[in-house]
């Protein structure tokens, strides 16, 4: 169950892993930083919890928080404590790791799909509404002018403003409760994932045509960046914000967005294997988490593009990558129920 | 995507049409709370009134996105791409998945949602598309509506639902007509959607290796229905209203990606656009075309020509399946073929007992008969 590896020549990691398996496919997991849990959303509603301290197998709970439902999307809570969740029962529930759950919110015969967290607020999505909440959970404003279901959620760094994503492009929202009408961002195609980089210079979508699609925000010019053999849904920001991270192809692809951002450079390619299904940039260092179609997960590193096997969860894609926020844990789970914490200390 | 259309280890999905009132519903209840050995997740419309509090029944809204490629064949249901993805995250609760459209929804973008797109086509295939249809409003239906015509075109399995409710004469006039359009479906005649739930499920109409078992009538020498070419006849010279542009688009798929199966690749540089603005006097205007050939057929002759024919005129054939006889092949070719979404295999050996030969069906508008058989002669070997 625990390995120490020592990698490819030149580079060395050493990790313990404990793996483990699930009944059910992990939707998402995420880190409880302040409570010190991994937590480990999954496809029977429930959330399965490991504290960090002791990653064994043993040690596992099980809150039932979206009961005979489907738990669609997961996030790690504003404070650290615990999680939201949305569910195919329609609740958005906040729930901490001592297992005391409250519902934020109900959107009847709907299925709460997407959760964006901020340090300052929460927002879910559901159906065409989206819900902007307080961190805390109280709510705030209901956006309900979305052409199409919505289908990604993100707050820009300041927490000030939220995009959206539907088809034909994207919304901008402010983070207040006031009437107003969103800025749109068209682009005619279907934005299946959205997110805002750390400098907020940039709006940056998957979409169904298996392309990324960008906006410069300056000057809303559009940016396509195209090539990959699936929808490069899984995105992830490196912490100087400089990187982004996507799946989607048989290497992670890492678009550099300095300056007037990527359009028409190449991409950096990183972790070759089977397709990326999964990718979490470290929250400290230039390294690339990636989750492959065949439960391989591997590191790259952005200024060598080196990159090593870490660990195979299992048979099945990786559906979901998160760091701890002190960049000592990596969680991850697959589709057929497999999961595991990767140990980065020493 | 190396999928084919005929992937086998999925998850089964059931497309249910028809029009309001047809009895959809009906069909839809029994297949929740009967006795058949399975578990159904079914996605139902906005405008469904299934009387069921079922945990697996899921309300979709239909969104019909259209990929900027400007590509028919990539015109799917983005809500259906979503729900599916969603379904398989508590995959033990369901065997089998029937989809349920408005009776206003053409059915091309959801068989193409099960070919186009990767996420789902990874874990679900289409079995089959039902149509119910009702005996005694058909044909009015027909004359009004381009939707319901689709419908019918489009099925594998058409449920001719309230029997009881016309005459002999009726009934026969309405059979007629739906073979006129959709001459490979199979009919079952109903009241109350009293067909058997195995006539209608788990038919596996996209299998390339049951497409015959399932058709029987497809390999009769002679048509089976031998006033064919006179039913033919009396669609031709109508004015479609058709409108052809032609557009300007990118396509974009990137053919490096080699996705064998598809080919959206051959047929980038075209968009016909079609201009329904005076479709108030409709009439059908679909039918099926069956064409024979009784010498072998030179296999890339054939690949070059249907390539070329669906390429430019996909958005017209709705469906199409063919078997062949290639020369220099001990083994049949079954064809098969969603607008320009197309796939094929060798299926088993002729049999020496049996009359070798080809055969290719489309169903579309706006067919030129004698056009198609000629490009069909072209690949004789």
């Amino acid at each position: 169950m625990s390995n120490v590896k020592n990698a490819s020549p030149g580079t060395q990691v050493g990790f313990r892993a404990y793996l483990w398996q699930f009944q059910s496919a992990v939707v998402a997991v995420a880190s409880a930083d302040e409570a010190g849990h991994a937590g480990f959303g999954l496809g029977d509603g429930s959330i399965a919890l490991r504290p960090f301290d002791q990653p064994d197998a043993n040690t596992t709970r099980r809150l039932i928080v979206h009961p005979d439902s489907a738990l669609l999307c997961l996030a790690a809570s504003p404070d650290g404590e615990g999680f939201v969740s949305g569910g195919d029962d329609g609740r958005l529930m906040l729930t901490t790791v001592d297992g005391e759950g409250s519902e934020l919110a109900t959107v009847p015969r709907k299925w709460i799909e997407q959760i964006a967290v901020s340090e300052g607020g929460i927002a879910y999505g559901a159906g065409k509404r989206v819900g902007l909440l307080t961190a805390q959970g109280a709510p705030v404003a209901v956006f309900e002018d979305h052409p199409s279901t919505v289908t990604g959620l993100a707050f820009n760094p300041k927490g000030k403003r939220l995009v959206v994503s539907h088809y034909g492009g994207v919304s901008l929202w402010w983070t207040k409760s006031e009437q107003q009408t969103a800025k749109r961002l068209n682009w005619k195609s279907s934005h299946v994932a959205v997110t805002w980089s750390p400098d907020g210079k940039f709006v940056m979508t998957a979409t169904q045509e298996n392309e990324m699609h960008g906006w410069r925000l300056s000057d809303s010019a559009d940016m396509r960046m195209s090539g990959y053999p699936s929808k490069p849904r899984s995105l992830s920001w490196s912490k100087d914000g400089r990187w982004l991270a996507t799946s989607g192809a048989e290497v992670v692809v890492v678009w550099d967005c300095k300056g007037k951002g990527p359009m028409g450079t190449a991409p950096m390619e990183l972790s070759r294997g089977a397709l990326v299904t999964a990718v979490a940039c470290h929250p400290k260092h230039g390294l690339i988490a990636s989750g492959h179609a065949d439960g391989q997960i591997k590191m790259g590193r952005i200024n060598d593009e080196s990159s090593i096997d870490l660990e195979k969860l299992g048979p099945a894609p990786i559906t979901s990558l998160a760091w701890s926020r002190d960049g000592r844990y990596l969680i991850a789970g697959g589709e057929d129920g497999s999961a595991g914490i990767l140990d980065f200390g020493t | 995507m190396s999928q084919s259309l005929s992937d086998f280890d999925k998850t089964p999905v059931t497309v249910l049409t028809g029009y309001l009132g047809a009895g959809k519903t009906t069909l839809l209840n029994r297949i929740l709370t009967e006795n058949h050995g399975k578990k159904y997740a079914v996605i139902i419309n906005e405008f469904g009134e299934i009387g069921i509090d079922n945990e697996l029944v899921v309300d979709a809204d239909e969104e019909v996105f259209e990929m900027n490629n400007g590509c028919i064949c990539c015109t799917v249901r983005g809500d259906l791409i979503r729900i599916i993805e969603g379904l398989f995250k508590r995959k033990d609760r369901f065997d089998a998945i029937v989809v349920e459209t408005t009776g206003l929804a053409d059915p091309g973008p959801v068989a193409q949602t099960f070919f186009v797109d990767d996420d789902v086509s990874r874990r679900a295939r289409l079995d089959s598309i039902v149509t119910v249809v009702d005996a005694r409003h058909l044909p009015a239906r027909l004359k009004d509506s381009r939707e319901a015509e689709e419908q019918i075109a489009f099925a594998d399995v058409i449920v001719l639902n309230k029997t009881d409710l016309v005459s002999k004469d009726e009934l026969a006039e309405v059979e007629r007509r739906i073979r006129s359009v959709n001459r490979f479906a199979q009919i079952h005649h109903a009241t109350k959607c009293d067909v058997d739930l195995a006539k209608v499920l788990d038919r596996g109409a996209f299998d390339l290796n049951r497409i015959l078992d399932l058709e029987p009538d497809f390999l009769k020498n002679n048509p089976a229905h031998g006033e064919a070419g006179h039913v033919h006849d009396e669609h031709c010279g109508h004015d479609h209203g058709h409108d052809h542009h032609h557009h300007d688009h990118q396509h974009g798929h990137n053919p490096a990606h080699g996705e064998p199966g598809h080919v959206h690749d051959e047929h980038c540089g075209h968009d016909h656009h079609h201009d329904h603005g005076d479709d108030s006097i409709h009439d059908t205007t679909v039918k099926s075309v069956s064409l024979k050939l009784d010498t072998p057929v030179d296999s890339r002759k054939f690949d070059a020509w249907i390539g070329e024919l669906l390429a430019t005129k996909g958005q017209d054939i709705l469906r199409s399946k063919g078997i062949l006889d290639f020369k220099g092949s001990d083994k049949r070719f079954v064809f098969q073929a969603v607008h320009m979404i197309k796939d094929g295999d060798f299926q088993r050996d002729w049999r020496s007992d049996e009359d070798r030969f080809s055969r290719l069906v489309f169903i579309g508008r706006d067919l030129d008969r004698d056009a198609l058989q000629k490009g069909f002669e072209g690949c004789r070997a």
